[in-house]
């Protein structure tokens, strides 16, 4: 087990942080997510691969929201055609460095991704602390309306396959992801890392909908369950990771970024996506 | 007591309350009660303690059982059974509370938000849930059988208690009775109180060498960090340390030296991580705030004293023990850590060898820190056997699985919650409380061996554990509404209960400055402190005596 306590965590401020599990818990919990661990050797991690940003173009772009300029990052492929889109949502910490790398990765396989800075309507990106300060003053509806306005912007770009938009959010932005399913009809897939799920308005899903959970992520992980149970009971295509003894950014580069967890988190999204 | 005007009051399950004024002059007063029965259910239901509600609660099949053990685990950690079960909805309304709940911060029951992840257990269950809360505590006929504790008597009923009502913390004319709780409990057939006004807050009491009783308070406000009522006047002085955003920083455990020095923990103190030490010297007023330096872990719900005065906190991940002679800081590490979530240890206490005892309640650990080696070990205890034994699929134990197993805030059915403890500071024996199991555990500080004693009434939920002069071990009952000793020589237990319904009794200090023995605790929901002490069958006969000669002294 590796020691996580002296390190720096990462906080969400309205959820609860990553947790260690009792050795002896460890082993049963392991044993039946383990069994669909395979290590995958040739997927990216999101460290920074400078060699695959010579295939892309990035940008900041603003996108109108009634009537509101958000700002977000773009990266796409470089060459014509249509590509498939997703919408990269970013999670407590705001629109950060790390946010925009996975955009850059999505673009690199071949992906449209647009990242809204959905703080925008605060005064945008800002410094880590000041970043997850704003992300908790944000109103809930207002950013779900922002990222349904991202999504529409996405439909009419002539680089996008308006039949192919996605989406993809990390912590706080994993809710968002799950709730955009619930209410925009023409998204593609919907992928959640690390991210609670919606109460109700599962009958209206189209999307389906993949999540990556961390397995120390006891609160957000838990519910993986009756998420499963609820859209299986109303039709919808619902699959989940568990993602053994990670915590619950395992995904993105900091304290508890875990290399092996989020390559295969990473494969497994862009397969989903790209089907 | 001193001539005037006094309310008298009498009360009992079952029956109305009587209230009359007395006026004592001279010779005394006299004052019969004949109460009224309580004919309807419902009225006689609302009177009733959580440990009432939960033990009448059917087991007849195995989804009683199962729902049983899920409601109790599930819900009943933070507040009383008595709390939710005086209600009663449909399934819609139960789900509609449940929908709420599972998004409630446990700390300060503020709604987190559509957008935080739901608490697992209750999350899953809701549905069921609300269908068997609806049948328990619903519109239709329950089938619930009203088990009522028995009545006191003996020297259960021979105890006094004096109630201290505290005001309501940055009280809102609004919603309090002239800064007090509308409902204070003091009525059992309003029912359980809300804390919705903020008379929740107040957490550990602790009474000092001049016999006032001080208090922490763990709820968000604007004015009391720790606070000491006046037992003489029934004033309370407020002692603010200023916390985030003009707050008053909180605190949670509260014990005293030999010297008479009060020690807290100020928990979330942002001036260290996590949380710090507070000493106040009552007879000066005067308080320092003592972060633990960094690298260490904060303190967070309990301290205790040892008896060469060194102070032991709680941390996230262990305990501290704090030497205020050289200010050094020890640390140390629980053996399973879990960091800051299911582990997380929560009661404390130093033995009389100088060695420290935590608790890590969600993983059914107790731990030990040798002072001499500087090593910790620990004791898991045996899982409990719960009703639902034999019940569980599966896909329950997967969903636990994923939860964490102990996850944080509920327990797991076989879970025995070992929560706040007590040393026996002049012998040889540590005194644990399993909140979940219903015992008391003994551990002996030399062989290490540990004997369980169950509480004769289920469900009673014991919290916290302190130990008198003559080695017996008083134990408050969350549930119960009541304090229990246990005389380790008999093994017997003996029930008192307190005045007031549904207090939240989360911990227990004793008052021997006298050679008399006086039990202290805090309503944590009901904003009052009470101070209770047992008078044996002859000082009872030689007051009963004194009042007949004065009233006989009275009559022309």
């Amino acid at each position: 087990m590796k020691e996580i306590v002296a390190r720096e965590r990462r906080l969400d401020s309205r959820s609860f942080i990553a947790r260690k599990l009792p050795a002896l818990a460890l082993a049963t919990v392991a044993a039946f997510v383990l069994s669909g661990y395979l290590f995958v050797s040739n997927a990216p991690s999101f460290a920074a691969q400078p060699a695959q940003e010579a295939s892309i173009d990035t940008d900041t772009i603003h996108y109108d929201s009634g009537g509101f300029n958000l700002d977000a990052f773009v990266a796409k492929p470089k060459g014509g055609g249509q590509h498939p889109a997703v919408l990269v949502i970013h999670g407590e910490q705001g629109l950060d460095e790390s946010m925009r790398t996975i955009a850059k990765q999505f673009a690199a396989a071949g992906l449209v991704a647009l990242a809204p800075d959905l703080t925008s309507r605060l005064g945008g990106t800002r410094s880590p602390a000041q970043m997850a300060q704003a992300v908790g003053q944000l109103s809930l509806n207002l950013t779900l309306h922002d990222l349904r306005a991202a999504f529409a912007f996405l439909q009419k770009d002539a680089d996008v396959d308006p039949s192919k938009i996605s989406s993809v959010g990390f912590g706080w932005g994993g809710w968002r992801s799950f709730m955009l399913a619930t209410s925009v009809p023409e998204l593609y897939r919907a992928v959640v890392y690390s991210g609670s799920m919606p109460s109700q308005g599962f009958e209206s899903i189209h999307a389906p909908v993949l999540a990556n959970y961390a397995q120390y992520d006891f609160r957000v992980t838990g519910n993986a369950l009756w998420t499963e149970k609820t859209m299986a009971d109303a039709g919808k295509k619902f699959t989940y990771y568990v993602y053994p003894k990670v915590y619950h950014a395992f995904y993105t580069e900091g304290p508890q970024y875990d290399a092996e967890a989020a390559k295969l988190a990473w494969t497994r999204t862009l397969d989903f996506l790209q089907k | 007591m001193a001539e005037g005007k006094y309310r008298v009051s009498a009360q009992a399950e079952g029956f109305e309350a009587g209230t009359a004024e007395v006026d004592l002059q001279g010779a005394g007063g006299h004052q019969d009660f004949a109460l009224k029965t309580i004919k309807d259910t419902q009225d006689v239901v609302k009177q009733m303690t959580g440990q009432e509600y939960i033990t009448s609660l059917p087991e007849d099949t195995p989804q009683h059982r199962k729902m049983k053990d899920v409601f109790y685990n599930t819900c009943t950690g933070c507040h009383e059974p008595n709390y939710i079960l005086q209600n009663r909805f449909d399934e819609k309304g139960w789900e509609a509370i449940l929908n709420l709940m599972a998004r409630v911060y446990n700390g300060g029951g503020e709604f987190g938000g559509p957008d935080i992840s739901p608490f697992p257990v209750m999350q899953y269950y809701k549905k069921e849930l609300a269908t068997y809360l609806a049948e328990m505590r619903g519109p239709g006929q329950s089938p619930m059988q009203i088990k009522l504790h028995a009545r006191p008597k003996g020297e259960a009923a021979r105890a006094i208690v004096t109630e201290y009502s505290i005001p309501v913390v940055d009280a809102d004319p609004a919603t309090t009775d002239n800064g007090f709780p509308t409902n204070d409990g003091t009525n059992w057939s309003l029912g359980t109180p809300s804390a919705l006004n903020q008379s929740r807050g107040l957490h550990d009491s602790q009474t000092d060498r001049n016999g006032n009783i001080w208090f922490t308070t763990s709820e968000p406000n604007y004015t009391r960090t720790v606070s000491m009522v006046d037992t003489k006047t029934g004033s309370v002085t407020n002692i603010k340390v200023p916390g985030l955003n003009g707050m008053a920083a909180l605190t949670h455990g509260l014990s005293m030296d030999q010297k008479g020095i009060l020690w807290a923990t100020v928990i979330g103190d942002p001036r260290s991580s996590g949380g710090s030490l507070m000493r106040v010297d009552p007879s000066t007023m005067k308080y320092e705030v003592i972060p633990p330096p960094k690298g260490n872990t904060g303190a967070s719900t309990s301290v205790d004293v040892d008896t060469k005065g060194n102070v032991w906190a709680t941390t996230s991940t262990g305990a501290i023990r704090y030497d205020p002679n050289t200010h050094e800081f020890k640390e140390f590490k629980s053996p399973t850590l879990t960091d800051n979530g299911p582990g997380g240890s929560y009661g404390i206490a130093a033995d009389r060898m100088g060695n420290g005892w935590w608790t890590q309640i969600n993983i059914d650990r107790v731990n030990r820190a040798d002072i001499e080696s500087g090593k910790t070990q620990e004791f898991k205890e045996a899982p409990r056997a719960a009703r639902a034994d034999g019940v569980l699929t599966a896909e329950d134990k997967k969903l636990y699985e994923l939860a964490g197993t102990e996850l944080t805030d509920f327990s797991a059915w076989w879970s025995q919650g070992p929560r706040r403890m007590g040393a026996d500071k002049n012998g040889d024996t540590i005194w644990v409380c399993d909140y979940w199991g219903g015992n008391l555990e003994k551990y002996d500080i030399r062989t290490l061996k540990s004997t369980a004693y169950k509480y004769p009434t289920p469900e009673s939920a014991p919290y916290d554990a302190s130990v008198d002069k003559n080695h017996n071990v008083w134990v408050n009952l969350t549930n119960g509404d009541s304090v229990a000793r246990f005389d380790p020589k008999t093994e017997q237990w003996t029930e008192y209960s307190l005045p007031t319904r549904g207090i939240d009794l989360r911990h227990i200090s004793l008052d021997e400055r006298d050679g008399v023995t006086r039990i202290v605790v805090g309503y944590t929901r009901n904003s009052k402190i009470a101070r209770m002490q047992v008078r044996s069958r002859q000082e009872l006969q030689a007051l009963k005596a004194q009042a007949q000669q004065l009233s006989a002294q009275a009559k022309p």
